[in-house]
Formats: C-alpha cells, sequence, structure tokens
C-alpha cells in the first residue's frame, strides 16, 4: 500500500518535471521565433518569409541571416552551456554559490581579453602573423581561463579535492586576475580602455556563424558527459563519503566534472564575454521548480537557461530600440528580482535540498 | 552553414554594386568600393571627426549613440548630425543598426585587419579600415588616411587642401620659434591631460606635440622612455613635479576641476612651485576625447607659442587663430561655442583662489 503510493507520487512527480521541460521547449520556440522578426530594423514578416523562400532584398536577407539568426543561436547556446554548468558546479561543490564563474573564469578571461587589447592592440599583431587577429583578443581570454581553471584543479590535486579548497582557491585567483586587469587599465589608452570595457560587459551582438558551430560542435558532447553523470553528482550530493561508499569516486568526478563545466563557460565567456547571473540564479530558479534530482535538474537547467538567456537578449535589444543594451546588463536586472521573488515565496521550505 | 550563408552575402553585395574600384585600406587589404558614394558611416573613435574634416557631413547616414550628446568641436560645427540615426554603441556601433543604415562604405578607426574582415563578411558592406595616426611621431600616417577617406568619397581636393593648411601651419610655428636662443627657452610642464577622462596635474603628455611644435620640451620629457609611455601619456609623482619645478605651468581646462583644487593657493604645490607663484599658469584646450581633436592640438601649439615666446608671436591674437583653425578643419569658427564648455585659452592665475 505505502509503496504503491510512492510510486505515485514519483511519477507525479516525473510528470511534472517532464511538463516543465516541454513547456520551456514550447517557450524557446516561440520566443526564438519573436527575435528574429523584432529588431532595430524593422524587417516586416513579409520580407522574413521572402528571405527564407529565397526571394529578399538584400539587407534584410544579411540583417536576418547573418546579423539576427547567429545572434538567437548563440543566446540559446550560451544561456544552455553557462546554466548547466552552474548547475553542475552547484552540484559537485554542494555550495549554492557556486556559478559557472567560480573558479574564477570570468576575472582571468577578462584579463586574457584585456592583455590582448593592450598588448597585441595593433603593434603586437605585427608579432603574430599567422594568427588571424579578431581571434586574438578571444584565444587570450580562453588560454587565461584555461591557465586559471588548471591552476585551481592542480592546487585541488595537492590539497584534495574539497569543495573549499576549491572555493577559495578560486576566490583568490578571481582576486589575482582582478589585479592584473586594474593594472591594465591603468596602462591602457583611452581608446583601449572602451574597448576593454564593452569586452566585459558580455554582448551577444558580437555572435557570428562560426562561433555558434564551435559552440555547439563542444556544448552537445559536454551537455551528454554531463547526463551520464547526473547519477554520481546525485551521489556526491550526500557526501564525499557516501558517494564513496556507491563506488564514486569524489575525486575525480569532481575534478573532471569542473574541468567540464569550465571549458564550456571558458568558451562562452571567450566569445561573448562576461555574462552575469544566468550561470547562477537559473539552476536555482529550476531547482524551485522542479527539484533538485540532477538527472532532471541539470537537463531543465540548460533549457530554462537557454530561454532565460535569450529572452534577456530579446529584451536588451527591443527596450530602447534602436538603443541597444548589452545583455550581460540586462541578465541581472532581470535575473535578481525574479530569484528574490522566488526566495520569499518559498520561505519556510528547505532551501537547498 | 556558415559558409554557405556568407558566399550568398557574397554574391547579393555584387549584383548591388555598380562601377567599382579597387582600394588598399590602410591594414593593407583590397576592398572594392562603389565609383559613387552617398551614404557612409565612421566608426570607432574619430572616424566622425575625419568625415567632418573633409566636409562630408551630408554622407553621413548613422553615428554612434554617444556622439549625440558629447562635447567635440565637429559636434559644435555641425549639430546636425546629432539627429542622426543611430548606429549603436561607442567604439563599433551594432551590426542590425549598421546595416539597416544601408551606408554604401564603413569607415573603421583603430581596428585591425580581422576586425574589418569580419564587419564587412557579416555587413556585406565594403570596410575601409583607416589609422587615425597621431600629431607627432604618426602625422604622415594620419594624412594618408585622411587621403584615404577622400579617395573614397570623392573629396580629394579638401584634403589636400586641409593637409598643406596643417603643413604651413606647423612650418610657421617652427619658423617663428626656431631663431629662438636655447638658453632662453623657458622649462615647462603640462598637466592634467585627459585620458579615458579627466585626470589630476600629474598626468601629463611627455612629447606633448604642441610643445613641440615650438621646439620646446616639456620637463618630463628627461623621464626615461622605457618607463613611459611618451606619446599616449603618464602619470608622474607630483614629488617630481616639484623637483623639476618649471617656469611656466600649463594646464588641460578640461581637468580645472581636480587640477583647480591641486595647485590652488596654500596647497603643497602651490607653495613649491614658482610658476604658480608668479602666475605663470595657463589653460589649454583638452584634446584627447574619443581619439585627439587635432585642431585643438595645433591651437594649443600657437597659443603656447603666443606664452612662452610674446615678442615673436605679438602679432598674434590667440582667439583669431583658434577660430581661423577651426575654419580651416571645420570649416566653422566654434571657439566660442567651446569656450562655453572649457572657457578659453588664459592666464588661470585669478582661479586659483
Amino acid at each position: 500500500m505505502k509503496s504503491t503510493e510512492l510510486v505515485q507520487d514519483y511519477s507525479r512527480y516525473r510528470s511534472r518535471r517532464i511538463l516543465f521541460i516541454l513547456l520551456v521547449f514550447l517557450g524557446i520556440i516561440i520566443v526564438g521565433m519573436y527575435a528574429v522578426v523584432v529588431g532595430a530594423a524593422g524587417i516586416s514578416f513579409g520580407d522574413i518569409f521572402r528571405v527564407f523562400t529565397g526571394r529578399g532584398d538584400p539587407v534584410s536577407e544579411q540583417i536576418i541571416l547573418n546579423i539576427r539568426l547567429p545572434r538567437v543561436l548563440a543566446a540559446l547556446l550560451a544561456g544552455l552551456a553557462l546554466s548547466a554548468s552552474g548547475t553542475v558546479m552547484q552540484s559537485l561543490l554542494r555550495n549554492p554559490l557556486a556559478s559557472p564563474f567560480t573558479l574564477g573564469i570570468s576575472g582571468a578571461a577578462a584579463f586574457g581579453a584585456s592583455f590582448a587589447i593592450v598588448f597585441f592592440g595593433s603593434a603586437g599583431l605585427a608579432l603574430f602573423p599567422w594568427l588571424s587577429d579578431q581571434y586574438l583578443v578571444m584565444f587570450s581570454a580562453f588560454a587565461w581561463s584555461m591557465v586559471s581553471t588548471g591552476f585551481i584543479l592542480a592546487i585541488a590535486r595537492y590539497r584534495g579535492a574539497t569543495p573549499e579548497v576549491m572555493i577559495l582557491a578560486g576566490i583568490a585567483i578571481g582576486s589575482l586576475f582582478g589585479a592584473g586587469v586594474s593594472a591594465l587599465q591603468y596602462v591602457a589608452t583611452d581608446v583601449e580602455l572602451a574597448a576593454i570595457v564593452f569586452w566585459m560587459f558580455g554582448d551577444l551582438g558580437r555572435a557570428a556563424w562560426d562561433d555558434v558551430l564551435v559552440l555547439s560542435l563542444l556544448l552537445f558532447p559536454i551537455l551528454i558527459y554531463f547526463s551520464l553523470k547526473a547519477w554520481s553528482y546525485k551521489a556526491l550530493q550526500s557526501g564525499d563519503e557516501f558517494a564513496r561508499s556507491l563506488g564514486v569516486n569524489a575525486f575525480r568526478v569532481r575534478l573532471t566534472g569542473m574541468l567540464a563545466a569550465s571549458l564550456a563557460t571558458a568558451v562562452v565567456v571567450s566569445f561573448y564575454g562576461i555574462i552575469a547571473f544566468v550561470g547562477l540564479v537559473v539552476p536555482h530558479i529550476v531547482r524551485r521548480c522542479i527539484g533538485g534530482d540532477d538527472s532532471f535538474l541539470i537537463p531543465a537547467s540548460a533549457l530554462f537557461g537557454a530561454l532565460f538567456l535569450l529572452l534577456s537578449d530579446t529584451v536588451a535589444r527591443t527596450l530602447f530600440s534602436p538603443v541597444i543594451l548589452p545583455v550581460g546588463i540586462l541578465t541581472s536586472f532581470i535575473g535578481a528580482p525574479l530569484f528574490l521573488f522566488l526566495l520569499l515565496k518559498g520561505m519556510g521550505r528547505g532551501y537547498w535540498s | 552553414m556558415g559558409f554557405v550563408l556568407s558566399a550568398c552575402a557574397g554574391e547579393g553585395e555584387n549584383d548591388r554594386a555598380g562601377d567599382v574600384q579597387l582600394i588598399q585600406d590602410m591594414t593593407g587589404r583590397e576592398v572594392a568600393v562603389p565609383e559613387e558614394v552617398n551614404r557612409v558611416i565612421g566608426l570607432r573613435a574619430g572616424a566622425l571627426r575625419m568625415l567632418a574634416y573633409l566636409d562630408a557631413i551630408d554622407l553621413v547616414a548613422a553615428i554612434e549613440e554617444p556622439e549625440r550628446t558629447a562635447d567635440r568641436p565637429y559636434l559644435m560645427a555641425y549639430p546636425e548630425l546629432r539627429e542622426r540615426p543611430g548606429a549603436g554603441p561607442l567604439m563599433g556601433g551594432d551590426l542590425e543598426l549598421i546595416v539597416s543604415a544601408r551606408p554604401d562604405v564603413i569607415f573603421m578607426t583603430f581596428t585591425s585587419r580581422g576586425q574589418a574582415d569580419e564587419l564587412q563578411r557579416r555587413t556585406g558592406i565594403p570596410v575601409i579600415a583607416l589609422d587615425y595616426g597621431d600629431f607627432s611621431h604618426r602625422r604622415e600616417i594620419f594624412f594618408d588616411s585622411l587621403k584615404l577617406m577622400a579617395t573614397v568619397i570623392g573629396k580629394i581636393d579638401r584634403a589636400d587642401e586641409l593637409v598643406s593648411y596643417i603643413q604651413n601651419s606647423l612650418q610657421k610655428l617652427q619658423e617663428r620659434t626656431e631663431s629662438q636662443a636655447e638658453n632662453e627657452v623657458q622649462r615647462v610642464y603640462i598637466g592634467g591631460v585627459s585620458y579615458s577622462g579627466t585626470q589630476g596635474i600629474s598626468s601629463t603628455e611627455p612629447y606633448y606635440p604642441p610643445f613641440r611644435f615650438l621646439g620646446v620640451k616639456n620637463v618630463a620629457e628627461e623621464l626615461d622612455e622605457r618607463r613611459i609611455n611618451p606619446i599616449q601619456g603618464t602619470f608622474i609623482d607630483k614629488e617630481q613635479l616639484i623637483l623639476w619645478n618649471p617656469d611656466v605651468l600649463f594646464v588641460d581646462l578640461a581637468s580645472l576641476s581636480i587640477t583647480g583644487s591641486e595647485i590652488s593657493r596654500g596647497t603643497p604645490l602651490y607653495v613649491s612651485l614658482k610658476a604658480l607663484q608668479q602666475g605663470q599658469v595657463y589653460g589649454m584646450l583638452p584634446y584627447n576625447n574619443y581619439s585627439a581633436s587635432y585642431e585643438n592640438i595645433l591651437a594649443n601649439g600657437w597659443y603656447a607659442g603666443k606664452v612662452l615666446f610674446p615678442d615673436a608671436f605679438s602679432d598674434i591674437d590667440p582667439d583669431k587663430k583658434t577660430d581661423e583653425i577651426f575654419e580651416a578643419f571645420l570649416g566653422k569658427p566654434v571657439y566660442e561655442e567651446l569656450k562655453e564648455v572649457w572657457g578659453g585659452f588664459r592666464q588661470l592665475d585669478g582661479e586659483l583662489l
């Protein structure tokens, strides 16, 4: 009798979770279509129809196919990457404050980008004629993010891969790179300074087909890896000792999980700059809605993050049109109140479960 | 997918183009631009200013958003520019807005080959990369850029006229001052030079072009070149300024709100510097504002000449000279409007209370 209730309960939760995922998916399709239609250029449905049937005028064609479409896809992929990484980091570190930037990636990437902007701006390019220069800033941001991640993982290897070690090392490294960015800003010319500040805003306007392609090629294996490991992450939630008793190697699972999440984050950050808050708040919102079971939480967060970032970017593009806001600014403006609302509404329930 | 799309865009571009000319831009790229150019956009620092120098305001299809409210001589000369459609944020604009302004050509300063290629590929509009140069070692590069822009928009006579005016003016400055004996030349310092916003008295530009036009040296020139940035500016220790104890102190007028309190009566600097006690302190026009306003640099040269070599410049009225320079660069005497923002050239003695 009792066990039947339990099974019924579980299947009810299960269908609720599947419903949530379906709704988010539907949301992505609707918002995605809307995002292709709206924009500063004021292109009508008719124009869009003509573009997709190959009869559009060159300007609309350029805007729809080479500007808006890659931007919409980039928003989805970046949201997916940041939220999935955030969810995994929170689970692995058993810490609600963990985010994709916990290992100091945002600071390291900002340093890498500033470094390239200041030192390889124009004169420095002569040193690297073999490297196509528009990728130099991206490459430097990515390389330094990986340096920071590698450094922290090395510390963790030496000192033990506990959540405390990783979080504290991440804070220290983040502040080290923060100082590096300040130093570079101090020596930068006003033009370089503007470039640095703009880089840090986080803007999906930089999206192009090439980086969308790279992003999807890298992201999907990582997402599949996360899904395969969801069971181990669930075990880790109950403590390293408990996980070990279930045959989960806490050390290795945590290290590889952090590496994969950092890799996904670093690629997004080096392409589009620092898009704050998505990776921190989306996992919490989704956890409030469907609970903390990693095998649902990871895909649901990934999808919801995609929807959330696409929505934010669409608002950022259209709110003060034709003035455009970098999405990195909007994500916090939209995310923080939503998160606070959920936090207040959910009072009384145990939060972190 | 990306390749296919950009190939389509390439075909579209060819369909539209009538007669084209091949132009080699300042980064060495070969760009096909239409023979007849009626609409242009100048992106990044200084590009719009160069269009104003070439009397090509009518061609400007869109402006970067912050130009609407900035205080720069070219915007004072052509306030109608502020009403043009927006091309997005500073340092490069927004792709969608750029494309929908339908320019025939985009001019972009402070860019690399790759960034220019990228913008051209994604907008389907020819992008000419320019080099803004500077007014000391890289003056010829600025002239080359100006002539390149002029070639594209059919204003080559205007470019030649401006370049020869600048060369003549510099020649005259040199002639008036070269007869001055070395030992009679006063020791001078320029403080409060704006970089990325207003700065205090310790911000200087060791190779301050207005001094160099006159054969005068900033006392900061004696700093080790390897440790400072002589052209783009540097910050010195206030104690060093006291050690130098220059005969004449020049102050960037934009910085007066900060420097004023640093050098007013009774401050340690006032007590230690003979220039301040003897009232030998003069205001110079600020020129670093979204890259240099070359007209202000030249006007500063004439004013510094008037201050440092009163006999050789006895026939010069700085107000008239400044307006003559503005007319030569921008076609309009806007010194009065400039004065409303910063006040004009003046001895600051009485203001340091």
